[in-house]
């Protein structure tokens, strides 16, 4: 049964950015699932779960790196999975992808909460590039009557600072953007770095839009404080069985005309989307569940995972005795 | 005279010409042209004043510009005192600017040559902007058939790293270009930075093009090595002083390619910024590879203790000079 055209349109959206943003992400998957489940053609249970596995795998191979995007598909997965009718899943899917939506969507608010309160009076922000998390933070302190200042970089090579940049300037707040390459010319006036996530592994590094280990950096040499804000769904259970995070190299075209690679035959463009930030840099982290230090993050992953973790290590334990008995 | 001299001021001000040596060099140029398309002496002085004045203002941080128009400068003034023709003046300040030229090129091969040493066989650099000094270095390593892998940061704002990577690759140096973000990302490849400079001031500080202080931290906090290649004409004797070097900001996207268009804009580009010497592992000047905190000792040897007025005084107290020559 082949998936439908949408959920491939909306794939290609993902895949080429044009939806972009890991919140933004996982809550576009999971609609593209609820869509999926609806137009759904045949009549069979066991096809009709290859069927979603199909349309998962699809919307998956997108981003293969974006821990959001596949929580949301593994989340309308396993509730599908555990149907025993059609309708049961088909329904299933559509509540699933409809509940992690408004979830997605209120742990955003929340994270505005309470990250606002970490934001003082007075404060000059700096932010990388465009995430509806740390957004959230800025706007919710200037909405609470803060005065707050913002530095956003312009975030190389596809502009995500330029999206930032309007949004607080939209919403009011004094915003200015800077090249990536000032921000520690500009470190000295800030107060607070507040960033967003897209992934967050076991150790409490946080991967995240090329640029942020660098800003961590600086902030970290002139003693500013640097805080990640993020949903707990880009938490990486994968990370605690020991997977190392895959960072994705995207296309030369982003940074250059494809000309100039053609005049230089000795010249290559390397575009890595994101770098780790070694939690040593982070302050905190900044989730809908509280304020954690970044070296807590296994507690949050043993919470929401536990029980398929402890599967999944009972299942390592059972290959290595097979193997040495 | 004066279409000339904002055409300069403007290029060097809007980031026309990269390397602050192309910048001296066109400087040195525009001395000799104000003394050889006067009237008289006294509108030579005088443009010239106006020259060094707008120099200082466009671009303060060319300490080479401002020093090779100093020497220029005195040397005018000498010739005025010993009562020199116009035409003499011109003539004898065009030999001495060809003269500094020639110095000033094979500075940079020394330097390069003494950095050259300090790179192994199939390392890999990484470095930024647009330098002559560490394009001369990649053309002696060539020439020393030393295999080297570079990665060039593209330098935004202007991005002149683009053309520094161009011009590395046609050399046959494989190489690799990436955004300003990516640089911690890649430190782990890296085995030394090699950057150029705008200005040294007395404490070993190095003034280059924004971006180049986050490099030396991220090269400072992974233990790779950071080297600066300038020659001594780049040292700020006016630092010795306490004299800060001024630090352009320029307002707006206009030099952001990709959001020149992007309407109502706050933005704020920094040209320059200072990387403290304790990021840094070696000047190499064409007089020695130094430690950044001796580059005192150069400024000593170079220019004298204490150091001469800058460049500015020295220019009004040329008009001075021809005024009170034509009284008497």
């Amino acid at each position: 049964m082949r998936v439908p055209a949408e959920v491939y349109r909306i794939a290609d959206l993902i895949k080429t950015m044009r939806v972009r943003g890991a919140g933004r992400i996982a809550r576009t998957a999971a609609y593209a699932m609820k869509i999926a489940a609806l137009k759904y053609p045949g009549g069979e249970l066991g096809e009709f779960k290859a069927y979603m596995r199909e349309a998962a795998h699809v919307l998956g191979s997108t981003r293969p790196t974006a821990v959001s995007l596949h929580n949301a598909l593994r989340y309308v997965l396993n509730r599908v999975e555990r149907a025993q009718s059609l309708e049961e899943a088909v329904a299933a899917a559509v509540d699933a992808a409809d509940s992690f939506i408004q979830s997605s969507l209120n742990a955003v608010r929340v994270i505005g909460e309470i990250g606002s309160k970490l934001i003082e009076d007075g404060d000059t922000v700096l932010t990388h590039c465009n995430s509806s998390a740390a957004l959230a933070v800025l706007k919710t302190a200037h909405s609470s009557g803060k005065r707050i200042r913002v530095y956003a970089t312009e975030t190389r090579p596809k502009f995500q600072g330029l999206l930032t940049y309007r949004e607080l300037a939209g919403s009011g707040v004094p915003v200015t953007l800077i090249p990536d390459s000032a921000v520690r010319f500009v470190m000295r006036e800030v107060d607070k770095v507040v960033v967003g996530a897209d992934t967050v592994a076991a150790n409490g590094a946080v991967i995240n839009k090329v640029g942020t280990s660098l800003i961590a950096l600086a902030a970290h040499e002139a003693r500013v404080r640097f805080y990640v804000a993020t949903e707990t769904y880009k938490f990486s259970p994968a990370t605690i069985l020991g997977e190392l995070v895959t960072i994705e190299e995207r296309a030369p075209e982003e940074v250059v005309p494809t000309d100039l690679l053609t005049r230089h035959p000795n010249l290559k463009v390397r575009n890595p989307a994101f770098d780790v930030t070694p939690p040593d840099y982070i302050d905190a982290i900044i989730t809908e569940r509280g304020v954690i230090p970044p070296k807590a993050a296994a507690v949050i992953l043993l919470e929401d995972y536990g029980a398929t973790l402890a599967e999944e290590l009972a299942t390592i334990t059972l290959d290595i005795e097979d193997s040495t008995a | 005279m004066p279409g000339v001299l904002e055409e300069l001021l403007s290029s060097v001000g809007g980031f026309k010409i990269y390397s602050s040596t192309d910048v001296a060099l066109a400087v040195a140029d525009a001395v000799v042209k104000c003394f050889s398309e006067a009237e008289d002496l006294l509108e030579a002085a005088r443009s010239v004043l106006a020259l060094v004045e707008g120099l200082a203002r466009a671009r303060p941080t060319s300490v080479i510009s401002l020093n090779v128009a100093r020497r220029l400068v005195e040397k005018a003034e000498t010739l005025v005192k010993a009562g020199e023709p116009r035409e003499r003046v011109a003539e004898a300040l065009a030999a001495e600017s060809s003269a500094l030229k020639r110095e000033l090129e094979s500075s940079i091969a020394v330097a390069a040559a003494l950095g050259a040493r300090r790179v192994r066989d199939g390392s890999t650099l990484m470095t930024c902007s647009y330098s002559k000094s560490v394009k001369a270095l990649f053309s002696r390593l060539k020439s020393e058939g030393k295999r080297v892998r570079a990665i060039v940061a593209e330098s935004r704002p202007g991005g002149e790293g683009v053309a520094m990577a161009e011009e590395i690759s046609d050399m046959g140096f494989e190489t690799e270009l990436v955004v300003d973000s990516a640089v911690r990302f890649f430190m782990k490849d890296v085995d030394a930075v090699v950057v150029g400079a705008e200005a040294i001031a007395a404490n070993g500080a190095v003034i280059n093009k924004v971006g180049t202080s986050l490099i030396a931290l991220a090269a400072h906090e992974a233990r790779v090595r950071t080297f600066v290649i300038a020659t001594t004409h780049k040292f700020s004797t006016e630092t010795v002083f306490g004299e800060l070097v001024k630090l352009p900001v320029v307002e707006g996207t206009a030099l952001l390619p990709g959001l020149e268009r992007a309407k109502g804009v706050t933005a704020k580009c920094p040209l320059f910024d200072v990387t403290p010497p304790r990021y840094i592992d070696a000047i190499v000047t064409e007089k020695g590879v130094v430690a950044p905190e001796a580059a005192l000792l150069l400024v000593k040897e170079v220019y004298g203790w204490p150091s001469a007025p800058d460049a500015v005084s020295c220019a009004r107290r040329l008009v001075e000079v021809v005024e009170r020559a034509r009284a008497s």
